[in-house]
């Protein structure tokens, strides 16, 4: 399971600072292209959207040095951005198709590592149970640290997830995923 | 049974580590920091002008008299007392868990209504050293300034009264203007011989709805302050640090 230090930055000098920087934003890029390539199904915007939350904790640095778990904060900007970025390809479809565009009835597949019907059986589940579900799966998070990222109660997370599962299962191809047990 | 780990997990190969572009990523951090200057900058700007139109109250320790002192420049545009943003602050995620204390609270765009407004004190101790006044973009501000100790936080209560009377004496308050806002402020120490309670009164020129302050000496702990206004505005009330201030903002139309 994954642990949360407690980051304390050294305020002194500008360049321990950059250095601190740099460290965390290579740490944190491949877990949030991880948890996003999954929540997403498409690991260009994966990447793109890391970038972009990254440049912004740059942004805040002094706050997330203040943190016990900055962690937490860049998935929850992760997610806010991934699900804004859903919402407006949604008014930019729906206003094409109002105005008469011929629209493609399925976007065209995005890259992503993650086989179709893994891809497919993921954006079936609400955002909440999809998120709970990638947190504990794909980055391996433990109940606690889960419940950090996603800024609610234990119970709810082991909630979210028993019901993401239970869900993806009604797939045929993944009639065989086993029960979440308590870890 | 597959573990959903096995199924879901984004495999890792050679060829698959996401590569992070450090040169794009700073790049995009100096935009950012970029637009949040100007935006803060704009506000600023707005709060110089206002500051220098704006009069100013002062309690001076070796005077017993108030001093009207107009006009004052306020300090640099990254003062002290900011000008709120037009809209939701820049960038549209908030962290939810933001630990740290700053000096400027996040300030909604202006949620503001006629309704009373409190707020708690805590500590005590505190001594009213300056009121201001000044027009700003949108509304009408006035700032409350207090000293003491450094732990110590004014409570207030903020509300429209038909009838407003002075607390100590029961006397009804004469304002100009048609409506009054009667601010209260608590967490203050009990006055004395030696440190005699601020009061005096204040008649801008230049804002738009606001048309006097009075505030009375200070007793048991409490301050009264009467603001006369043109008519009865939604307000808002907050509290800033570095120095200590109550804020009554009154939205102009």
């Amino acid at each position: 399971m994954s642990t949360e230090g407690v980051r304390k930055l050294s305020s002194s000098r500008v360049v321990t600072d950059a250095a601190e920087q740099e460290a965390f934003c290579r740490r944190e890029h491949p877990r949030l292209v991880a948890s996003l390539t999954a929540y997403t199904g498409d690991r260009d915007l994966a990447v793109e959207l890391s970038q972009e939350v990254l440049a912004r904790a740059c942004l805040h640095w002094k706050d997330l040095a203040d943190m016990a778990a900055p962690g937490a904060w860049t998935h929850r900007v992760a997610i806010n951005l991934a699900n804004s970025t859903f919402r407006r390809r949604r008014y930019e479809r729906a206003a094409l198709l109002r105005a008469g565009a011929r629209v493609l009835d399925s976007a065209p597949e995005p890259a992503g590592p993650l086989p179709a019907v893994v891809r497919e059986a993921l954006r079936s589940l609400p955002d909440r149970q999809r998120e709970a579900v990638v947190l504990r799966y794909v980055l391996d998070l433990s109940v606690e640290a889960a419940a950090r990222h996603m800024t609610c109660a234990e119970g709810t997370v082991r909630a979210l997830t028993a019901q993401g599962i239970a869900r993806l299962r009604r797939h045929p191809e993944l009639a065989d995923l086993k029960e979440p047990h308590d870890d | 049974m597959t573990d959903p780990r096995q199924v879901l997990g984004v495999p890792i190969d050679a060829g698959s580590q996401p590569e992070l572009d450090l040169d794009a990523l700073r790049r995009r951090t100096g935009q950012l920091r970029r637009r949040r200057r100007s935006a803060v900058a704009v506000a600023g700007s707005l709060l110089v002008v206002g500051a220098l139109a704006g009069s100013v109250l002062v309690r001076h320790p070796h005077h017993d008299s108030e001093r009207l002192v107009s006009p004052v420049s306020s300090a640099s545009p990254t003062s002290r007392v900011p000008a709120p943003t037009a809209g939701p602050s820049t960038g549209a995620t908030e962290a939810p868990d933001r630990g740290s204390t700053s000096q400027v609270p996040p300030q909604p765009a202006f949620v503001a209504n006629t309704e009373a407004d409190r707020g708690t004190s805590s500590g005590g101790g505190l001594a009213l050293t300056s009121i201001r006044v000044a027009r700003q973009d949108g509304y009408d501000r006035v700032v409350y300034e207090f000293s003491g100790p450094a732990t110590s936080l004014p409570g207030w209560n903020v509300a429209y009264n038909a009838t407003p009377t002075r607390d100590f004496s029961g006397l009804p308050v004469q304002l100009q203007g048609s409506a009054t806002l009667e601010v209260s402020l608590r967490g203050l120490a009990n006055s004395s011989a030696d440190s005699p309670p601020f009061s005096g009164q204040l008649l801008p020129t230049d804002t738009v709805l606001l048309r006097e302050v009075l505030t009375t000496p200070a007793f048991e702990a409490q301050a009264q302050s009467f603001i006369g206004l043109d008519s009865q505005a939604p307000f808002r009330v907050f509290r800033l640090t570095g120095p200590t201030r109550v804020v009554v903002d009154v939205l102009t139309p």
